[in-house]
């Protein structure tokens, strides 16, 4: 255990992972909840067109790709309003364009493999000082955010007539979750990869909505099985040699399976049954 | 009776489309229990929108007395019955941000609406009526003088709707001015104090003796 700590590039890799796994199932649950679970795969294809614009262009990409993620985001909820009757629609467009950009750029820029595998399915070696200072300043304001309008982002989440109503800036609160997302993604694809950084948003929660618990203990258990999986996936690739980011993910689905598992078997515990 | 909220010659069509009222005149007076009936489509929740000042009128005005009102909306029975919340978490949603009584307050609405041995349970696990009862208390949270529903008994049963219109007269009994848009009068007929009728744009006031019960 103490062995995987004597590596800076790992040190990195467990501050950052931690605060992706905070990150992600606590903005992932308002989507969630709100059925839009998939805007963490939309946003994740137009990071990692960012992250090439950035390549190409021979400026730090991970600051280009969260720029761009949120103009994207910003557009995303723009269109949502437009196809107000089939929101998934403003989904997949975004994602074919966001995914039509990254294969073009993927052509121009000539990126290696070893580039194209990080950025699909995330590098821990290639975390940078700057990307942790990045990645801790946006956790910093996406969690105070978080905590500061939780009674707002709770009452959107739940009834969002009702909130307009309750004179709740309904517009501002739907920008900033997603704005959130965006950034999320943005910094989370360097460690977790584009191909997987969303499902780290979904996955967690899913666990925690299958608990069946009231809001805010479903958030803390979101953030826990988030956080757990980062560390059982992390130190599991780190000793096995196997990739981080699906590690990671692996790992989160598998606890969704043991939960799932123990409650049917509760429910079928003959002290339990009806 | 002291008028809360008058409307005077009221017209209100939608961009780019017909009147769908037409030259409404309606007062809601304190303390009574309207009901407003008419067919599906007669435009009773663009009334009540306009009520509430969510929509503006091309024609005539609306004077709204300074009153705290809430509006349970038909939607609600749309809403996610899964949603991982407590009873209590929803009610406590309504409550302003400054109130330090918050225990004490979300304890009294849920009383006073039947749920206060539900307040730790999932909302997801209440009946159809439990949950109207639920959105009622929310809605109760900041002492409202009028509290507006739009058909809030669609989807219940015979059983449900009865005990949440009981729960309804109480309030109304207390002093709770009570406006509810309906299609289907039965529920309601015992209970309403007057009755407005609204069919293809134009409004007006009938008695008991003048409605038929289905």
């Amino acid at each position: 255990m103490l062995e995987i700590l004597q590596y800076t590039f790992m040190q990195k890799a467990l501050v950052v992972g931690l605060m992706v796994g905070i990150l992600c199932p606590t903005i992932g649950l308002f989507l969630v909840l709100r059925r839009l679970s998939m805007v963490g795969e939309t946003l994740s294809h137009v990071s990692l067109s960012g992250v090439l614009c950035g390549i190409l262009w021979g400026i730090s990409p991970l600051p280009f790709a969260l720029v761009m993620s949120i103009l994207m985001s910003i557009l995303l909820e723009k269109l949502r309003r437009y196809f107000k009757y089939y929101g998934e629609v403003s989904l997949a467009i975004i994602t074919a364009g966001g995914l039509g950009t990254a294969v073009i750029l993927m052509g121009i820029v000539r990126a290696s493999d070893s580039t194209l595998a990080s950025l699909l399915f995330g590098s821990i070696v290639s975390v940078t000082n700057e990307e942790v200072i990045l990645i801790g300043i946006l956790a910093l304001v996406a969690l105070g955010l978080v905590a500061r309008y939780y009674r707002e982002l709770f009452y959107l989440t739940f009834d969002e007539e009702g909130a307009r109503l309750a004179g709740i800036p309904v517009n501002f609160f739907n920008y900033l979750i997603i704005m959130l997302a965006a950034a999320i993604i943005a910094l989370g694809l360097r460690i977790v990869g584009a191909l997987l950084i969303s499902s780290l948003m979904v996955v967690p929660t899913a666990t925690s909505i299958l608990l069946g618990k009231g809001f805010k203990v479903t958030l803390i258990w979101a953030n826990l099985f988030g956080i757990t999986s980062v560390l059982i996936g992390l130190i599991t690739s780190f000793y096995l040699d196997l990739a981080p980011g699906g590690t990671i993910v692996v790992t989160s689905v598998m606890i969704l399976l043991l939960v799932l598992l123990g409650k049917k078997c509760k429910e079928n515990l003959p002290c339990t049954r009806p | 009776m002291k008028p809360l909220i008058t409307l005077n010659h009221v017209s209100f069509a939608y961009p780019g489309g017909p009147f769908v009222l037409e030259n409404i005149d309606l007062t809601v007076y304190s303390r009574e229990f309207l009901v407003i009936l008419g067919p599906n489509g007669a435009a009773k929740t663009t009334l009540l929108k306009l009520m509430l000042g969510l929509l503006k009128p091309q024609k005539g005005t609306i004077e709204i007395n300074r009153a705290v009102v809430n509006y349970i909306p038909q939607k609600s029975t749309l809403l996610n019955p899964g949603f991982p919340a407590t009873v209590e978490e929803i009610v406590k949603l309504q409550v302003p941000i400054r109130e330090k009584r918050t225990g004490e307050l979300v304890n009294s609405v849920l009383k006073k609406v039947g749920l206060l041995e539900k307040k730790d349970t999932l909302i997801g696990s209440l009946s159809g009526g439990q949950f109207q009862r639920m959105l009622i208390a929310r809605s109760l949270i900041n002492d409202p003088q009028i509290l507006f529903l739009d058909e809030p008994t669609t989807g219940l049963d015979t059983e449900a709707q009865e005990d949440f219109l009981s729960l309804l007269v109480n309030l109304n009994k207390e002093g709770l001015t009570i406006v509810m848009v309906t299609h289907d009068i039965s529920p309601v007929f015992d209970h309403a104090s007057r009755f407005f009728y609204i069919s293809k744009g134009k409004g007006k006031e009938l008695a008991k003796e003048d409605l038929k019960v289905v």
